[in-house]
């Protein structure tokens, strides 16, 4: 018979067990236990703040990492950095830097950098530190427009850099194990897939400028560096400060809020990380909730906002003949429409363990591959193709009308408006 | 044609109010409008604009602050006007809007600017020539790479020219390859290879494209030069391309004979490429490098071989996971219980016949964490069949928690004929864990919600809800309340466990004193378990019945109980003593009456401890009447005298939702040692009371003195009031009795009495005696200096004289006097004032009796009495203080 048992503190302790072994062992890299210099991944940091001060310390709490600079347009996150990892290493030796050109120049002893800035910020940042030879951990969404998505995948691969997008529940147990069941058809034909976007704003987004203010100098906030690449507007404190959001030059929507995470949760179990749907039915209301985006096979990803299908937040669920598989924030573990399912938990995600050679730490992950070369699990492909389902589902809801659309030419067939949405003329001198 | 489309657009796309009455696009950026609406204009011919609008956008490409968003308007437009109106820019532009301009030729991929962007590529503004690399490296055209592959030939590039160049001419190698043209393009990435002073990236991009344009084969010479070159980015650049490179056998092989080759420290990223790569001669390669060399080099080796799903490498991990290197046993092990597919299950099974004892240990340890899908046939036959006994205790403690029924014959003959105490006490801890499993009703379990352990309720604790979900988790279905499970959050106090759960999906909640066992669950465990238990008593060791008695206390059925009473009285030395252990700690309250037997005639102090707490503890779950409970209690109290006892007692008492009981703990509260516990006990009771409360409408009709027996005409009904009057001095006391009984009660009446000097008094829980109808009970007194306190009428005298509601009466004038009675405590109150509030004690034959009204012999005098309300089990509350204020208000009487 089976064993009944509270699964929670079970399953997260063989999910660890089995992880671990596949850390890379310090005393692999290092001599005796503590790494030696020569072996630490050196590390810098671009435009961190908020979300960004925990992925701080989740790459600084890594013994092989070595945090040594810190590049940002605005004085007292420069300054609030370098007291976080001088006060982490007793020393004072975290060099700043405002404009990141100058500082991808200067420090070619840098191996990898943790982007956080605005999103608008991300794709750019990223692919200049490639071009710079830099590895990368970028938060999300990691691309403004398609083309940048591609220009990201380019860049990687021309220069063999290794770059994860913060789509960390891609190596969270319990979203694994929802993936992978339908991933690996455990869950048998798998048709539909669910992905969560967020319940608050809009699919379309503002193009108003808040109320102008004196630009403050250079040093202090570097207005222009903060605009980069997209159209100029006055000076307003607040943008700097995280109020970006909502507007169509700085944001992805109520989409790609969550989507960056979700399609990229549902889009691995479809094994579809390298592929895009193909057509994208408008829906008429405000969020693109009930959107149904088919791929060329015939799965669909459909889009769900609210608690529809999940009671947390950044959810993601399958519909395959066997059942129901799905996982979100908040979760003590994976749901499934039978403990059957379950029950297959630590045989899962073992495998997928020792097949991948994964940590199941997003983190860690990165660092792994930084060592090995190997693709990490959000790698350029992955975030390009979610976030061109977060870009054409934009697209499809701004122009009201169902889109069909290219995966190998990427682009939209009959549409010409559509095509022109694909990428925006960048403001120099920050072109790519 | 500015077509109404157009506008429609702009207006949608725009959010400035004022815009509402544009005409369209054009017109806005050839007006005076704001900057914001002009932005919006091009926002929207950036969507729709045709080649009508290019002039108006090619004057703005000059203006510095519209140029960057004229290119956002031109950029998509796909008419070759567009690309006109860009290329007619550049000579008219410079610095920054030079450097756009160039930028949306090249994404526009415009191959008539390829001259000009040439040309540029010299230019003296580093960012003008850094630009036209980039878009040179778009239109990917071999007169572009061999421009910039020239350029690149130039001494002393700033650095970041250098880089543009370089990206320039991987973008031409790159749009080579995807045309097909491999040898341009290898030729290309050849040209970066020889890049004088190329940065690490660049040396790493090109080594990558230069094998991956030449192909597998061909590019392995390359390949394995670089994972030989002292240079890092040509190692980086060689280890990513090895991954790359298609699934060619030739290739693995070739990377598969370089690791030999390779220092240790960079064997380690070529063994992960060939676990990734996997194939025939990646598995042989790895399989040399786990058998010997250095630990870390061999794990990568184990590890790489599982992910590459090499079959043949499962014998060797066999072996290795015996290893006492423990970095490289782990990796065998975790290699054994997760490699992919089905192999590792003959594996797994196959060590088990190992000649060696620590792989089959090895092996019963990964098929108890679940390595084997059907784990329990090789485990018993490992228990039942194995030479050596360590392995045969693995086996019996792995097969714990799987076992089942079927498994009970050989696990009892296990336990009966076992060569060793470990042999034996896994045998019984196995049966221990099935029978609990079996006592579990198929639909039901457990679910702990959440359990405490420290001083409760106040005093310092740990949540362990964790720890008890663990334990429920690992098969247990009691929990021990002791430092050594949860720590000692108060050190020096006697601690509780609580714990809240369901069981069934029915809410349960339980708590035990420190060094106790909470039982989680009540059911018994089905008669076969309790059949063979009794059957393997008959012939088995002294020891082999211990651990049988134990058995049966954990299976828990009537029959179980019969044959532990049995041996508990007729056997001797250990296993009488472990068959009355074992009743002190029976899971079910059959048990009661022979614990409570043990606790009277015991003649071993400590098992009459052990007995009264496991009475406690089953009279806990116990579905007996509340009365048989406060008495079955009371015998126990009777029977201690010890403060630790009478606190589990307490414990107990609390728990059951009567009066009674609340006397009983109130009784106790007079011993200082028990008081607090007393005293909380009789709050957590008097919380509980109230639910059956019962207003009573029968003492008076408002209207005549029906139900009422009065033994003068000095009684009498007037404005609804019952009125008593003597007009002339009275010689003796006369009483007006009323019919209801009352035990719990409150009553609440209106009193006004005539001069405030007479005397009154409202009878309850009392007695009619003799041929005056004379009262023998509590009285709640009237009168001046008298009101609101307790006379016991005819016997006791004054009970509680507490003056406190004196100052809250008003003389002469109506009254509200409230009377809460409850077992022994009495409390009253006058205008909302509290008046005593008694504990008595020594009234237990005086609970139960009739309300009257006393007419006081003396001086004439007049009262009238307004019913206001009687209820029967009340709650416990009054003039606004709730049970735990009244009862802490209590005059608790100090020992005589």
């Amino acid at each position: 018979m089976s064993v009944k048992v509270s699964r929670r503190s079970f399953l997260t302790k063989a999910a660890a067990a089995v992880a671990a072994p596949y850390i890379v062992p310090a005393s692999v890299l290092g001599k005796g236990g503590a790494v030696a210099p020569s072996e630490r991944i050196t590390v810098g940091g671009i435009g961190i703040h908020g979300r960004g001060f925990h992925d701080l310390r989740w790459i600084t709490g890594n013994k092989d990492v070595q945090f040594l600079a810190i590049c940002d347009l605005w004085k007292q996150q420069r300054e609030a950095v370098k007291e976080f990892t001088d006060n982490l290493y007793g020393n004072k030796d975290c060099a700043m830097y405002r404009d990141l050109r100058e500082f991808l120049v200067d420090r070619p002893d840098i191996d990898a950098v943790l982007i956080a800035t605005g999103d608008h910020w991300h794709a750019p940042a990223s692919i200049l530190a490639m071009r710079a030879g830099k590895d990368v951990y970028t938060e999300k969404p990691s691309c403004m427009t398609i083309a940048e998505g591609r220009l990201v995948v380019e860049t990687a691969k021309r220069y063999g850099r290794v770059y994860q997008t913060g789509t960390q529940r891609l190596s969270e147990p319990n979203h694994v194990f929802a993936i992978e069941m339908a991933r690996t058809g455990r869950l048998g034909k798998v048709d539909k897939a669910y992905a969560h976007i967020a319940p608050w704003d809009a699919a379309k987004m503002s193009h108003d400028w808040k109320p102008a203010q004196p630009e403050p100098p250079k040093d202090e906030i570097d207005w222009d560096i903060w605009l980069g690449p997209c159209p100029w507007r006055p000076f307003n404190r607040e943008y700097v400060s995280g109020g970006w959001r909502n507007y169509y030059d700085f944001h992805t929507s109520c989409i790609g809020e969550w989507g960056a995470h979700t399609f990229a949760q549902a889009q691995a179990g479809l094994d579809a990380g390298d592929r895009s749907p193909v057509h994208y039915s408008y829906v008429d209301n405000d969020s693109g909730d009930g959107m149904v985006c088919t791929f060329a096979n015939g799965q669909k990803l459909i889009f769900s906002r609210g608690d529809v299908y999940w009671h947390g937040s950044c959810g993601e669920r399958f519909d395959g003949e066997r059942g129901w598989i799905g996982s979100a924030d908040g979760y003590s573990m994976t749901e499934a429409s039978s403990p059957d399912i379950l029950a297959e938990f630590k045989e899962v995600i073992g495998e997928y363990v020792a097949r991948t050679g994964r940590s199941l730490d997003h983190m860690r992950n990165f660092l792994d591959c930084v060592k090995s070369r190997e693709e990490t699990v959000a790698n350029p492909s992955v975030m390009h193709h979610s976030m061109c389902t977060v870009h054409a589902a934009n697209i499809c809801m701004w122009l009201e009308r169902d889109l069909e659309f290219d995966p190998v030419k990427e682009e939209f067939v009959n549409d010409e408006e559509a095509n022109r949405l694909r990428s925006r003329a960048q403001r120099e001198p920050w072109v790519l | 044609m500015r077509n109404l489309m157009l506008t429609l657009v702009l207006i949608l796309a725009a959010v400035v109010p004022v815009l509402a009455q544009a005409t369209d696009p054009v017109a806005v950026l050839e007006s005076g409008a704001p900057d914001i609406e002009k932005m919006a204009a091009l926002r929207a011919l950036a969507r729709q604009g045709g080649p009508e609008t290019v002039p108006t956008l090619a004057a703005l490409l000059l203006d510095e602050k519209f140029s960057h968003m004229a290119r956002y308007a031109l950029e998509p437009m796909p008419c070759t006007e567009a690309g006109d109106a860009l290329r007619d820019a550049l000579a008219k532009t410079s610095g920054k809007l030079k450097v756009g301009v160039i930028h949306s030729l090249g994404m526009r991929e415009d191959m008539q600017a390829q001259p000009a962007l040439i040309a540029l590529l010299s230019d003296a503004d580093a960012e003008v020539s850094q630009a036209s690399a980039g878009a040179l490296g778009r239109l990917g055209t071999p007169e572009a790479a061999k421009a910039l592959a020239d350029a690149l030939a130039k001494p002393d590039l700033p650095t970041r020219t250098l880089w543009a160049f370089c990206d320039g001419l991987f973008d031409c190698a790159e749009a080579a390859l995807a045309q097909g043209q491999s040898e341009t393009a290898a030729a290309m990435y050849d040209q970066l290879r020889a890049v004088a002073n190329a940065p690490e990236q660049v040396r790493t991009g090109a080594v990558r494209g230069a094998v991956l344009a030449r192909g597998g084969e061909s590019g392995v010479p390359l390949l394995i030069e670089a994972l030989g070159s002292e240079d890092g980015a040509l190692w980086i650049g060689a280890l990513r391309v090895a991954r790359e490179l298609e699934a060619s056998e030739a290739v693995t092989a070739a990377l598969a004979a370089e690791l030999a080759n390779l220092p240790d420290e960079k064997k380690i990223g070529l063994i992960q490429v060939l676990g990734q790569r996997g194939g025939e001669t990646a598995g042989p390669a790895l399989m040399a490098q786990a058998k010997e060399g250095a630990i870390e080099v061999r794990v990568a080796a184990v590890n790489a071989l599982v992910r590459a799903g090499y079959a043949p490498a499962l014998e060797l991990m066999e072996e290795l996971a015996a290893s006492d290197q423990s970095a490289l046993a782990e990796a065998a092990k975790n290699g054994l219980s997760y490699f992919p597919g089905r192999d590792a299950d003959a594996a797994l099974t196959a060590m088990l016949a190992n000649k060696d004892v620590g792989v089959r240990k090895v092996a019963i340890d990964l098929i108890r964490q679940g390595g084997l899908r059907a784990p329990v046939g090789p485990l018993m036959k490992a228990a039942d069949g194995d030479s050596d006994e360590s392995v045969r205790v693995a086996a019996l403690e792995a097969v714990k928690p799987y076992a089942s029924l079927n498994e009970m014959p050989v696990l009892l003959a296990l336990l009966v004929k076992a060569k060793s105490d470990a042999e034996m006490q896994a045998a019984e801890k196995a049966i221990e864990a099935l029978s609990e499993r079996q006592a579990r009703t198929p639909s039901g379990n457990i679910v702990v919600q959440k359990a405490v352990y420290g001083a409760l309720p106040d005093g310092p604790s740990a949540d362990v809800t964790e720890k008890v979900i663990q334990m429920v988790a690992s098969g247990a279905m009691t929990v021990g309340a002791s430092n050594a499970n949860f720590g000692d959050p108060a050190p020096d106090i006697v601690k509780q466990l609580r714990v809240d759960f369901t069981e069934n999906g029915r809410a349960r909640s339980d708590a035990v004193p420190e060094n106790q066992t909470l039982t989680l669950t009540t059911t018994s465990a089905p008669p076969a378990i309790v059949d063979a238990l009794c059957a393997a008593l008959g012939n088995a060791s002294p020891e082999a019945k211990t651990s049988l008695i134990r058995l049966l206390r954990t299976a828990g059925s009537p029959k179980a109980l019969e044959a532990v009473l049995a041996i508990a009285a007729t056997g001797e030395g250990p296993v009488k003593d472990t068959a009355t252990r074992a009743l002190c700690e029976w899971p079910t309250p059959d048990a009661v009456p022979a614990l409570m037997e043990l606790v009277k005639s015991s003649g071993d102090q400590k098992v009459k401890v052990l007995a009264l707490r496991g009475a406690v503890r089953l009279l806990k779950h116990s579905a007996a009447e509340s009365a048989d409970l406060v008495g079955t209690y009371s015998q126990l109290m009777d029977s201690t005298a010890t403060a630790d006892e009478k606190k589990a007692v307490l414990s107990g008492l609390a728990q059951v939702p009567d009066a009674d009981a609340m006397g009983a703990v109130l009784a106790q509260s007079t011993d200082e040692a028990v008081k607090a516990e007393a005293l909380q006990a009789a709050v957590t009771i008097a919380n509980a009371l109230g639910a059956n409360a019962r207003e009573d409408a029968s003492l008076f009709n408002g209207q005549d003195l029906t139900g009422w027996v009065a033994t003068s005409d000095r009684w009498r009904v007037e404005d609804g009031a019952l009125v008593g009057q003597n007009e002339t001095p009275l010689d003796r006391t006369e009483y007006l009795w009323a019919s209801p009984t009352v035990r719990d009660f409150y009553l609440c009446v209106s009193v006004k009495l005539e001069p405030n000097t007479g005397n009154s008094g409202v009878q309850f829980r009392s007695e009619m005696r003799g041929d005056n109808n004379d009262a023998f009970g509590n009285q709640a007194d009237i009168g001046q200096d008298v009101w609101g306190r307790i006379y016991d009428q005819g016997g006791r005298g004054k009970l509680d004289w507490n003056d406190r509601a004196e100052a809250a009466v008003k003389p002469e004038d109506w009254n509200r006097y409230e009377i809460l009675v409850v077992g022994p405590a009495i409390w009253t109150a006058i205008n909302g004032q509290l008046g005593v509030a008694c504990l008595d004690l020594s009234s237990e034959n005086e609970r139960e009796g009739l309300i009257g009204i006393q007419l006081h012999a003396g001086a004439p005098k007049k009262f009238s009495y307004r019913f206001e309300k009687l209820i029967h089990d009340p709650k416990i509350e009054l003039v606004g203080l709730n049970a735990e204020q009244l009862i802490n208000e209590l005059n608790v009487p100090t020992p005589q």
